[in-house]
């Protein structure tokens, strides 16, 4: 889709500032501007399956929610039953016509993960697409049951593993990462992925993470492709969620009225996996517009590293 | 002096400035091709074809290897009207999305990438190529920076053209 030039500057202007694009102002302005990418047709999903993992809490519920709305049999991925069964019977409750369906996987664990994979896989034969929202901020570093760091398990380690074993059923789907702007002030670190240096920071482990899910897109992409399977990663913006009231309540006390509600946090998320024909894929998405994976040059990672953090990834997830 | 890099920064030649060279001259570019992922691969993956697509190489040839992981080729090409030799040795090799060469000689530390996706009935394909100088070489990066998009293109068009061939 091709925008006017000024429309172009003024979005990057917004980007750049982070404070005006990231904030529920920065969407109402892009949304209101000409070229706005069109909303998927009503009835997209219609019939299809897919997938959201972390759907009981924030982003989660709201993307579970815009696909129900576009049509799609959604199944709610959650780690906790209970939870999940209340978000489910609330979603049911605002929409009578939804077709959900519970199930339980941790994602930081990859044993659990394989389990989940094997007993949805072989209920549907055809996915058209993973959500792969779950997320967590540790507070202390903390390892999985695998032994990789935390944010690296929930983000990436268990993303990977899942989409991999669900490859068959995703032939000519989608698939979405829920990355982090947080993600622009970290490097790639290839020689440190299970963050064994220096002082633990949450907001670093995490923002690391974060980096990690957009560097080896691109690898992933091409590997993906083979099946037809699109992928994609996006950042929501800053949406005011029980994750940000948990892991950043300054943050949240500062910045509350301009913060983002749920769905206007998941709104690109559910476009992407909506919209027709398929986005271009191995790309970093923002408000249903891709956006660069880095704006100041000294996060870019070399080749070299790129190569190691890849190597990581194949052993971590068992990439043959 | 290091210059700050808030993240207001226009994206300028940054590497030219003493002491903030955080990343290598890097170009990239990404393609379509009529040729499907695995026969790309196999063309590309055996980097004594350059002499084909790299309108830089005068020769290359395969000193040792299978052509997978560890096979290590040796490159002639001109640049700017030099002469160099150059031993590349194939660091990655996944049929058929990921190549990666490594290139060496005393003044010169490159990386060539090759990412291939499926894209319709044919490729997408991403070439990377990253350069580092060492020792006096090293004052040719900007020189060989400026000159990049133009050597990028030339490259590109060759190598397209190649691709289209083998569909
Ligand atoms: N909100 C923002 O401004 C913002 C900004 C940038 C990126 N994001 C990203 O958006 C995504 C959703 O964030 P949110 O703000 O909605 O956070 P949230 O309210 O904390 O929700 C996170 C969800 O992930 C689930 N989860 C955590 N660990 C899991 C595991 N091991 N297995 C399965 N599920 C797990 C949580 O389950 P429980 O319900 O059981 O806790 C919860 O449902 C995250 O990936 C986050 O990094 C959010």
């Amino acid at each position: 889709m091709s925008r006017p030039l000024p429309v172009r500057a003024l979005d990057t202007v917004l980007d750049r500032s982070l404070v005006l694009g990231y904030t529920t102002i920065g969407l109402r302005v892009r949304q209101a501007l000409p070229g706005w990418p069109a909303d998927p047709a009503p009835d997209a999903l219609a019939g299809r399956d897919v997938l959201v993992t972390g759907a009981s809490s924030g982003l989660g519920i709201a993307t579970a929610e815009g696909l129900a709305a576009l049509g799609a049999r959604v199944h709610l991925v959650v780690r906790d039953e209970a939870k999940g069964g209340r978000v489910l019977d609330e979603i049911a409750r605002r929409r009578p016509d939804a077709e959900l369906r519970l199930w339980r996987c941790d994602v930081g664990d990859v044993d659990d993960v394989r389990r989940f994979a094997g007993e949805v896989g072989a209920e549907l034969p055809a996915i058209h697409a993973i959500v792969h929202n779950a997320g967590v901020m540790p507070p202390e570093r903390a390892e999985s049951a695998q032994g990789h760091e935390l944010s690296m398990a929930v983000h990436v380690v268990g993303p990977v593993v899942m989409t991999e074993a669900l490859r068959p059923q995703l032939e000519g789907g989608r698939v979405v990462l829920v990355s982090s702007g947080g993600m622009y002030g970290q490097a790639l670190r290839a020689d440190d992925p299970a963050y064994r240096r220096g002082t633990y920071s949450p907001t670093t482990a995490y923002a690391r993470s974060k980096r990690m899910q957009v560097e080896m897109l691109p690898l992933l992409a091409d590997r993906w492709s083979l099946g037809g399977i699109t992928a994609a990663a996006m950042h929501p913006g800053w949406a005011d969620t029980p994750g940000v009231k948990e892991s950043l309540p300054r943050f949240r006390s500062i910045t509350r009225p301009v913060l983002r509600d749920d769905a206007q946090g998941a709104d690109t998320s559910v476009w992407l996996v909506g919209t027709e024909p398929p986005p271009a894929t191995g790309r970093f998405w923002h408000d249903r517009v891709r956006r660069l994976a880095h704006i100041v040059p000294t996060t870019r990672a070399g080749e070299a590293d790129r190569a190691r953090a890849w190597a990581w990834l194949e052993e971590a997830a068992g990439l043959g | 002096m290091r210059r700050p890099y808030g993240v207001w920064a226009p994206p300028v030649a940054w590497w030219t400035t003493p002491g903030v060279m955080p990343v290598k001259p890097t170009v990239t570019r990404t393609f379509t091709t009529t040729a499907p992922p695995e026969a790309v691969y196999d063309y590309l993956c055996d980097f004594s074809h350059a002499e084909e697509w790299d309108p830089g190489t005068l020769s290359c040839e395969r000193v040792s290897g299978d052509g997978g992981v560890g096979t290590v080729y040796r490159n002639v090409s001109s640049f700017l009207g030099r002469t160099s030799e150059i031993t590349y040795t194939t660091v990655e090799a996944e049929r058929p999305t990921r190549i990666h060469l490594t290139g060496t000689n005393e003044q010169f530390d490159g990386h060539d990438v090759l990412g291939i996706r499926s894209h319709g009935t044919g490729s997408e394909v991403t070439y990377t190529a990253e350069f580092s100088f060492k020792g006096a070489a090293r004052f040719a990066a900007p020189v060989v920076a400026a000159y990049l998009p133009l050597l990028a293109r030339r490259t590109i068009d060759e190598l397209r053209a190649h691709l289209d061939g083998l569909a």
